[in-house]
């Protein structure tokens, strides 16, 4: 983690990584052990305009939380934090509680795993990961969160069996990937093309019972750094082989190569995968014809600069490279992978002799922006914090990352085949917008 | 000087006995303390969570002109600043410390230092606010110090905002921090009445909400310095050269009003919040009283109110049932405004209550004496066990707290959105909620999907099942 300064920072603490896991599936419910408000940053950090607010029936003011006061910082907050989880039980209806922990009783020392014991002795589904925003950012919560409940749900299923063409999703973090629900929703179209399911294990309709299935699934799909340990987790205690992907795939030829590994790890029959891709490939060419005139007329090909988290970035970075024609000149990962990570990632985006680009970590609003002034790219997929800087050098701004301050993202994605197709929709959108305002 | 003496105001609780968890008659409100008037601290044993002073804080601060802002706490104590970013005036001129395991143990002092240095190099701020969270309160790391320092070093005005998360149930008292920090550390003694100028106070007012003020105000003769909110340097020096302080809201503004009457001898005029036509009429009496304007404000009035009751006259929203759940000052307001219009209040929820409110308590002692009060910031189970039972037609709510009300199928209209300030605050509720109620089709949709936020064992007990009165 950073122990940099951060302007304008878009990440989130690990509590709010925590919050974003356990909010995406329906019959958990987190409490919140910290000083008042830091569920009401962590919501309001959500896809800004409000996208995920009463998903489970849960608004942005219904987080169970102990709030914690003078009193209870200075004598301990632990008694609190009893009585909180006693009464979440009898308010919250739900299959397992998690108690995630602020900073406030981290510093102060309280004993949050001994009142978890203490409840989990009166038998109530009760679960706790440490959180403190000084211990790591938005995606270790994720990570930590995802650890804790795997642990706890699938470690007790005892029938293990293994169940054909069962694919663990992991890396998502919901509500901080502005796609995460259409990502989700795409990547099980894609894999139930060719006969497999996907357990996306958070969002729509996602349960206890998907995290239960997650120690019979065939294989693991790790699709950015922060499912890595997960994983390896499922790996060690299950065996699960695992595919580290690293990106998301966007049209082709990523996701047909995509369904090809799939297809060989999960013997998928070769006809089958055959057929769908030449289906789908034939239809992402047929729209790239029907584009190519505009293209050429109003000079579509740009030097292109990406912010955002891995996943996203990585798999459109391909994609404009490898299939639009583009010239990536700029790549900035906003979410911090572990350094022995990085090479890897370089390793994954597409190079181009002539035109070499500069690969930045950084979430660092300052440097973002020093970097995209001095790179100059003639079109920026980045978050709205971009838009500064884009006005400044009078260039389109796509939004692929967060945040995102004026849409209100429900199930849109850029991955798979048909992502492929609304991203091009979406770029030329940028692009005309920005003529009209030249000509202004 | 003597309430500006700390770094930070005395909490809500302590200096206006305000409470934040409250359900029942308002005649035991009263009444179950021996001193008299004096309510009673209640806390809640099952919780949920409501914003502390720093979300407050940075409501007010995101629209100061001229300023940039260090959160100084760890990453996530600036997640919501984002959302502050759509609209305010210092557009990505905020900075967080992003304080490590390493920072709470070892002191954030020389971080802090390097942050302000970075942000005025960058930015060329007239003003830098240092907003203090949980660890830095509770490490009890030393802002001050590094103030004096840079203060001089840069010769711009570095104002620490004392926020700490924990020491107020009530959020409002952000507010109060906010005011305390930028009167403290900007304002100078020199001072230069100007004749006919007088400060509007405002902490949470949207720019339509001022514009109808202005607007009243501007017709009595009166120019205003809109402060702290949307404030620039200027603003905040003029501040202290008024003749009068004038409130809109005189919840929030009764701090800034007091100080500013303690420090530069600035009368302030307090009156109700200018909402509903005889709010609005009441609130510009006194302040044309105060300012010497009698004669101007019989005319205005007469004026206003003609103009008002024939665009009223084809709007009947009347005989419906209505929840109403607001801050103090607009939820009284309301409340008295609803039923100028024939309305029938159902419920009434606040985020607080304190001694500013005794009189509306009172009030409803006397003439409503059934009417639970409800006080509580969030708590939405709450909200969600008292609608099912008392079914209201509609509800009236910030944009924050409505959800209980929209999946129980009841429509909401969200006041953050229009103004109903003023003559023509009037209009605008009216419209909205005719507007609202018109078309339900959407809420009654959300409202069809599977309900299961709460146990049906709670939504049968008493709604202040889990409010007890605070073990001293």
């Amino acid at each position: 983690m950073s122990k940099h300064i951060l302007h304008k920072n878009r990440n989130g603490c690990a509590l709010h990584g925590a919050l974003k896991v356990v909010n995406a599936i329906n019959g958990l419910v987190p409490i919140v052990h910290s000083s008042a408000g830091c569920s009401i940053q962590s919501k309001l950090s959500d896809n800004i305009l409000g996208g995920s607010n009463g998903v489970h029936h849960r608004g942005w003011l219904e987080t169970s939380a102990t709030a914690v006061f003078e009193k209870q910082i200075v004598f301990g907050g632990t008694a609190r934090l009893r009585e909180q989880i006693k009464n979440t039980v009898k308010v919250q209806p739900a299959d397992l509680y998690v108690v995630l922990t602020g900073c406030a009783p981290e510093i102060v020392g309280d004993d949050v795993p001994a009142m978890v014991k203490e409840a989990q002795d009166q038998e109530f589904p009760v679960i706790t990961t440490s959180t403190p925003g000084f211990k790591g950012n938005v995606y270790k919560g994720y990570e930590w969160a995802v650890k804790a409940i795997i642990e706890r749900i699938s470690y007790s299923n005892l029938d293990h069996k293994i169940q054909k063409g069962l694919v663990n999703i992991l890396g998502i973090v919901p509500n901080q990937d502005i796609f995460w629900e259409g990502n989700l929703a795409s990547l099980k179209k894609i894999l139930g093309s060719i006969g497999l399911k996907a357990n996306t294990l958070v969002g729509f309709d996602q349960t206890k019972e998907n995290w239960r299935a997650t120690l019979n699934a065939e294989y693991n799909l790790v699709v950015s750094p922060w499912g890595l340990e997960a994983a390896h987790q499922l790996e060690k205690k299950f065996g699960t082989p695992y595919l580290y992907l690293g990106y998301l795939p966007v049209g082709a030829p990523d996701t047909s190569e995509f369904l090809d590994i799939l297809g060989e790890k999960l013997s998928v029959s070769k006809a089958l995968i055959e057929s769908v891709k030449s289906t789908e490939e034939k239809y992402l060419s047929y729209q790239f014809q029907k584009l190519a005139q505009t293209y050429i007329t109003y000079d579509f090909q740009k030097e292109i600069a990406l912010v955002g988290e891995t996943s996203n970035v990585l798999g459109i970075s391909r994609f404009l490279h490898n299939s639009f024609g583009q010239l990536v000149s700029t790549v900035i990962i906003t979410d911090n992978p572990d350094e022995e990570l990085r090479q890897q990632i370089k390793d994954l985006l597409p190079t181009n002799d002539s035109y070499p680009t500069e690969i930045i970590f950084t979430s660092d609003g300052k440097e973002i922006d020093e970097w995209l002034l001095k790179l100059k790219p003639q079109i920026i997929l980045g978050s709205s914090l971009e838009q500064t800087v884009a006005d400044k050098l009078s260039i389109p701004l796509i939004k692929i990352s967060t945040p995102v301050f004026d849409k209100l993202y429900l199930n849109q994605s850029y991955i798979g085949y048909s992502g492929a197709v609304e991203l091009l929709q979406d770029f030329s959108e940028a692009i005309f917008r920005q003529l009209q305002v030249d000509k202004k | 000087m003597s309430l500006l003496r700390q770094k930070a105001p005395l909490i809500r609780e302590k200096r206006l006995n305000a409470i934040a968890a409250y359900y029942g008659k308002a005649e035991t409100l009263l009444t179950e303390n021996d001193k008299e008037g004096q309510f009673l601290q209640r806390v809640r044993t099952y919780s949920q969570d409501a914003p502390s002073d720093i979300l407050y804080v940075l409501n007010v601060i995101a629209t100061i002109k001229d300023a940039a802002i260090v959160v100084h706490g760890g990453a996530g104590c600036a997640a919501a600043r984002l959302t502050f970013d759509l609209f305010d005036e210092n557009n990505g001129k905020w900075v967080v410390t992003n304080l490590n395991e390493r920072d709470s143990i070892m002191g954030s002092e020389v971080k802090l230092r390097e942050t302000i240095l970075q942000v005025y190099k960058l930015h060329s701020p007239k003003i830098v606010f240092i907003i203090s969270t949980p660890i830095v309160a509770i490490n009890n790391d030393d802002i001050e110090s590094v103030v004096d320092d840079l203060k001089e070093e840069l010769g711009i005005a570095i104002v620490p905002v004392y926020t700490d998360g924990f020491r107020s149930k009530v959020g409002t008292t952000g507010y109060d921090i906010v005011s305390h920090s930028i009167v403290k550390r900007i304002l100078d003694t020199k001072k230069n009445a100007v004749a006919n100028h007088v400060n509007l106070l405002s902490v949470s007012e949207k720019q339509e909400d001022l514009k109808e003020a202005n607007r009243l105000l501007q017709e009595l003769g009166l120019q205003t310095n809109v402060f702290p909110r949307y404030a620039s340097i200027e603003n905040i020096q003029q501040a202290k050269n008024a003749s009068f302080s004038i409130a809109i809201n005189a919840d929030e503004a009764d701090y800034p009003g007091k100080i500013l009457e303690d420090r530069f001898e600035i009368p302030y005029v307090k009156s109700t919040l200018p909402v509903g036509i005889a709010n609005t009429s009441q609130w510009l009496t006194d302040i044309a009283i105060a300012t010497g304007r009698k004669n101007e404000v019989h005319g205005l009035l007469s004026r206003e109110k003609e103009k008002l009751s024939s665009l009223l006259k084809k709007k009947d929203i009347s005989k419906r049932k209505v929840f109403i759940s607001l801050t103090p000052a607009y939820g009284i307001a309301l409340y008295e405004l609803l039923e100028e219009l024939g309305l029938e209040v159902v419920g009434v929820k606040f985020t607080y209550i304190d001694q500013l409110h005794l009189a509306f308590v009172e009030k409803i002692q006397a003439e409503r004496p059934d009417l639970a009060l409800f006080i509580g910031d969030g708590q939405l189970f709450e909200e969600e066990n008292v609608i099912r039972k008392i079914k209201p037609d509609f509800y009236v709510g910030n944009a924050s707290d409505f959800a209980a009300a929209i999946r129980n199928g009841i429509p909401v209209v969200n006041l953050q959105s229009i103004s109903i300030i003023g003559f023509e605050g009037v209009l605008n509720l009216v419209g909205k909620i005719r507007k609202t109620l018109a078309n339900t089709s959407f809420t009654q949709l959300v409202a069809q999907s599977e309900n299961n936020s709460y146990t049906k064992e709670w939504l049968k007990k008493s709604t202040n099942w889990f409010i007890k009165q605070e073990v001293k």
